[in-house]
């Protein structure tokens, strides 16, 4: 990966975050910390990406880092984490396979169509999973399961 | 007032008494990774001499503030430990900035990993470590290495096995301070008004009074795409300020079933919820008030609170969120392969596609006609501006048009709902993603279909 590449990759990251911020209604107060998280998440994932790192694990790493980052902001701007996460990470989320994977059934073209569906679920799961590692590290209430009051 | 802060000087006491566990683990783990390397002679000699010199620094650190601990401050003690902490990372990236290649693998992490540690670092000495590592990013990420590394050197292998001991580390600082003691600084302790210990008990009237605020902070929350377990804790906050002894929820996305309990009384409500959309800057209003909520708060304070809020308009105005739609798909089509002319088409079909979308969303049609209906006036749009213009990669144009339609919130959520074990809002969610994906793909078809256009 060249330079020029990788200061493409965080300028999409950065745009297509702060277009799915605003989408999204975050406030005006975050918008500039959760671009920049979601840029340099993007810009990780590719540049690992880049040197041959699998994807799914190259998305476990960007969406940690989102967890954490946004932990960090969401103390220092006093938000919600949400905000920073589930925001942070849109723009590693699978669109093209995930409505490809239909157009592929359409055209009675499973075996391409299962490829993209398995595609969806494994990045997905990768997002989802480095957001709960960085809840993981940082929350104490996400170690274990609730206790349900019972009497 | 700071939602998440904590007192600077238990931290440093908690530091303080957390250190010699996180210290031995951080300093032993250094050690053994470096022996395993020596003695497998897996580095050059240049590279050993800056592993074993991390290593010394590590383990004399450790030694010299272990019997520094009960002279000197916590705060000095602990600026030691980052400085010490810093420098071995920065000797670790040593051999990349004297321009030898290095494997990107343990530049990657370090970034996460200077993350976790500047978390763990109380808010005094936070800027100067802030600092510190931002340099050492800036440096590693601008290097003319950074990008063009090669495997020469360091083998792949070997540079991931330094990887893992690196991250078992902090995981070992971690682990350190969380046996030490359960409730550590960088762990947030979950704030709010506990449940009520004042043994009043609520009359009927109340305690539907009470309830339905209740539900109804459940439901904005859940409208605004809120995951289940955070419009649970609102809602446990919100009875708890109310005076409601225990309450009970059972949410998904589409309805919600509470109940109230109080001294021999209890109440039972089900909220249906039917709209689906995401506003963050909703549930932030909600999550701020109902952490800063005080105990037996008056009810109609809350209910004019609510109304307040739902009466507020959107964040944004109506040319700024077509705006945004049609960037975001822009920019996309870029990382589908695309470069001027495919923005181009992908922006305005997206844009055009995004105002009818604002429109449908305020006659309150069904999400997945509107899905469909969009998709296909993003298509349509964008093929549209395809034929007249002929950029190089159509497919990628049309591919991103209709990417701003992509339901990544339910999609992600049901994944983090489901590892929580709320199976049931989890599958809702997926099942809810699935049907607006095929809402994209069969208004994708229509318009393919119709013009014969081949996406593949």
């Amino acid at each position: 990966m060249q330079i020029t590449d990788a200061i493409i990759l965080w300028l999409v990251g950065f745009i297509v975050t702060l277009g799915f911020a605003v989408l999204f209604n975050v406030p005006k107060k975050a918008l500039m910390s959760v671009s920049v998280i979601g840029a340099f998440g993007l810009l990780l994932r590719g540049v690992m990406k880049a040197d041959g790192v699998i994807l799914e694990l190259a998305t476990l790493c960007g969406s940690l880092f989102i967890g954490l980052a946004g932990f960090w902001q969401a103390r220092r701007i006093n938000t919600p984490r949400l905000v920073f996460t589930i925001t942070g990470i849109i723009a590693m989320v699978p669109g093209v396979p995930a409505y490809e994977m239909l157009l592929y059934f359409r055209n009675y073209d499973v075996l391409q169509g299962m490829q993209s569906g398995f595609k969806v679920a494994l990045i997905t799961g990768a997002i989802a999973g480095g957001l709960s590692l960085a809840r993981a590290l940082t929350e104490l209430e996400w170690r274990t399961v609730e206790e349900h009051a019972d009497d | 007032m700071n939602l998440y802060h904590n007192s600077e000087n238990s931290n440093m006491d908690r530091f303080s008494k957390s250190f010699p566990v996180t210290g031995l683990i951080d300093a032993l783990m250094l050690l053994l990774a470096w022996a395993y390397l020596h003695i497998t002679h897996s580095l050059t000699v240049q590279k050993d001499a800056f592993m074993l010199i991390a290593t010394i620094i590590s383990v004399f650190a450790y030694l010299c503030l272990l019997y520094a601990r009960n002279i000197w401050s916590s705060h000095i003690v602990f600026t030691i430990y980052a400085i010490t902490l810093t420098l071995r990372s920065l000797l670790l990236c040593l051999p990349m900035m004297i321009n030898q290649p290095i494997n990107i693998w343990l530049f990657s992490f370090f970034i996460p990993i200077i993350l976790i540690q500047l978390i763990m670092t109380p808010e005094k000495t936070k800027g100067g470590y802030a600092f510190i590592a931002i340099i050492i990013c800036f440096l590693i990420f601008f290097h003319p290495n950074f990008l063009t590394a090669s495997h020469t050197l360091w083998k792949p292998q070997i540079a991931q096995m330094i990887y893992v001991f690196t991250l078992l580390t902090q995981a070992g600082v971690f682990l350190g301070a969380y046996v030490q003691d359960p409730n550590p600084s960088f762990i947030r302790i979950p704030s709010g008004a506990q449940p009520a210990v004042t043994g009043k008990t609520l009359t009927s009237g109340e305690m539907a009074l009470a309830l339905g605020l209740t539900m109804r902070v459940g439901r904005m929350m859940l409208e605004s795409g809120a995951a289940s377990f955070r419009t649970e804790q609102a809602m446990q906050r919100v009875a708890a300020a109310l005076g409601v002894g225990r309450m009970e929820t059972y949410l998904t996305p589409n309805g919600i079933v509470g109940s109230a309990y109080s001294g021999q009384e209890h109440r039972t409500q089900v909220a249906r919820i039917s709209r689906l959309s995401v506003a963050m800057n909703r549930v932030t209003a909600l999550e701020n008030y109902t952490h800063h909520l005080a105990p037996d708060t008056h009810p109609e304070e809350i209910r004019q609170f609510l109304s307040n809020l739902e009466g507020e308009g959107a964040a944004y105005s109506k040319m700024v969120y077509v705006f945004a739609a049609g960037t975001a798909c822009g920019a996309l089509a870029v990382v589908l392969g695309g470069g001027i002319w495919e923005i181009i088409a992908a922006g305005v079909g997206a844009g055009i596609s995004q105002m009818l979308r604002i429109k449908l969303t305020e006659m309150r049609m069904n999400p997945f006609l509107l899905t469909t209906l969009c998709s296909s006036l993003a298509t349509a749009v964008c093929l549209l501006l395809v034929v007249v213009i002929h950029p190089v990669h159509p497919k990628a144009a049309i591919a991103a048009s209709v990417l701003f339609l992509v339901p990544g919130v339910p999609l992600v959520t049901s994944i983090v709902d489901l590892s929580r074990l709320d199976i049931l809002p989890g599958v809702n969610r997926g099942m809810l993603a699935l049907m607006l994906f095929i809402g994209i793909a069969i208004g994708m078809l229509v318009i393919l279909g119709l013009t014969g256009y081949n996406l593949f």
